[in-house]
């Protein structure tokens, strides 16, 4: 009798430890039920992953919902190739008449001109009539002439932009308007913004290299965004930046290119030539807004070496830059953020 | 019996039974709760939609129309596409984050219980 009671003690006691143990973990679990959630998806001809820091799923996923719906917006309008967008409007009615456009790309276009001023042509929207003379996934390179005579169209002095009916024209018929350099930057910035209003108070946009972080991981860290070694995989890493609440990009020679006797051709074309750029294979720049970031990336490619390091060390820009000869040089305002890997 | 004179009647047998059960139990609740966990899934996705979710712990072969894709040893791979660059196949094999083929439109991410398992970096510029 007395054994069989012990033995049903013994069971019981185990019992209650047992579920007491499966309790707190399972009440662990809900309180520090801060996590990440992350989704990609295929959008501006680029791969966009949204991830933010929530206490639920379901808050998160709808975050994430809202913010890729604002994306296919943002798509819907300035995309170069989709031929109903407002960019594509504004391009065919080149030397013809205005476009009346959404506030979003009077916003766009306005900027991006304030830029190419500031970059005194290094970024230049108008680029898009050389570009389209180019197919980097099919190795297709436009002849001199071809991009010779299309030089007079590439000039963004020829925008002109009229804020009282929020109007856009292009002067010369065949001129092209092509935001492929920076219109993922300044998305990035707003989708954030998209997110905070769904409650979202950490998280990430990336829109390709394109980056804006805000707020921090659960454990109170910076995020980490990896700069990707140009001439290695997706994920090889030449370091890594610690960021809180700044947007980051880079212009690389590896993101759309192709390899022809033994040149490289790539997608960061020089507005007054139509050729790539040929003396860095990445610059990354770091400020509190993408649209700057994404805007100066080219930019400062477009410019090289001397005009380029002269221009952020004037405005005290931050940035990581990796030269065609494979050296490097980091902003002495950029160090603090920047770890660099190993391997490189 | 009171609870006192329990205590008191209690060998070290009975503690042994006691601790053995203990043992027996809490090893089994993490060895079950560590098993769910585990649960790492390959997902792959082709123009924004779930085409394929598979557990990473089970070695197969995946044929689409414009790349094979390979889950061995906990890791997956694209291992033959026909996009140009195929920057896709020279990731190789990932045992977290994500491969993406632009030209085909194709995100495959490896995922640990509905949320994404985690690098060393958050996002790469």
């Amino acid at each position: 009798m007395k054994l069989i009671l012990k033995i049903v003690l013994a069971l019981l006691v185990t019992t209650a430890l047992a579920g007491l143990f499966v309790f707190v973990r399972h009440t662990h679990h809900v309180k520090g039920g801060t996590q990440i959630y992350k989704k990609t998806k295929i959008a501006m001809d680029t791969a966009i992953t949204i991830t933010v820091v929530s206490e639920r799923q379901e808050k998160a996923e709808k975050a994430i919902d809202v913010a890729f719906k604002k994306i296919d917006y943002y798509d819907h309008i300035f995309s170069f190739f989709s031929p109903d967008s407002e960019v594509s409007l504004i391009n065919k009615n080149a030397g013809i008449k205005p476009v009346q456009v959404s506030n979003d790309t009077f916003e766009l276009v306005k900027k991006t001109v304030e830029i190419s001023e500031l970059t005194e042509g290094a970024f230049d929207p108008t680029v898009g009539a050389f570009m389209v003379l180019w197919d980097f996934a099919k190795a297709v390179k436009p002849s001199d002439d071809e991009l010779k005579k299309r030089i007079p169209l590439v000039n963004y002095k020829n925008i002109i932009l009229n804020e009282a009916n929020s109007s856009v024209m292009l002067k010369l018929k065949g001129m092209m308007l092509d935001f492929g350099g920076n219109a993922k930057g300044y998305a990035a910035n707003k989708i954030a913004e998209v997110l905070k209003g769904e409650g979202i108070t950490s998280g990430i946009v990336a829109i390709a290299g394109d980056i804006k972080t805000f707020g921090t991981k659960p454990n109170g860290s910076p995020w980490y965004i990896g700069v990707r070694n140009p001439r290695g995989t997706p994920s090889d890493l030449v370091g890594i930046l610690k960021l809180k609440d700044l947007a980051v990009s880079t212009a690389g020679d590896y993101e759309r290119f192709f390899i022809e006797g033994n040149h490289r051709y790539h997608h960061i074309l020089v507005p007054q030539t139509g050729y790539p750029a040929t003396e860095f294979q990445s610059v990354t720049i770091v400020n509190s807004e993408g649209f700057i970031t994404d805007s100066l990336d080219n930019a400062v490619f477009v410019m090289g070496k001397v005009k380029g390091l002269e221009f952020i060390k004037k405005r005290n820009f931050k940035a990581f830059l990796i030269y065609s000869d494979n050296t490097t040089y980091i902003t002495d305002n950029l160090k603090e953020e920047f770890e660099r890997e190993n391997s490189h | 019996m009171s609870g006192k004179t329990l205590i008191k009647t209690l060998t070290y047998w009975d503690v042994a039974l006691f601790l053995f059960l203990l043992t027996g139990s809490v090893t089994a609740l993490i060895y079950v709760s560590a098993g769910v966990s585990k649960g790492a899934v390959v997902k792959i996705e082709v123009n924004n939609k779930l085409l394929y979710r598979y557990p990473l712990n089970e070695d197969r072969r995946i044929h689409l129309e414009f790349m094979d894709i390979e889950v061995k040893g906990g890791r997956v791979a694209v291992i033959d596409a026909d996009c140009p660059n195929k920057l896709c196949v020279k990731q190789g094999f990932i045992d977290r984050g994500a491969i993406i083929c632009l030209p085909n439109r194709t995100v495959i991410t490896v995922e640990e219980n509905g949320k994404d398992k985690r690098g060393v970096v958050d996002a790469t510029t």
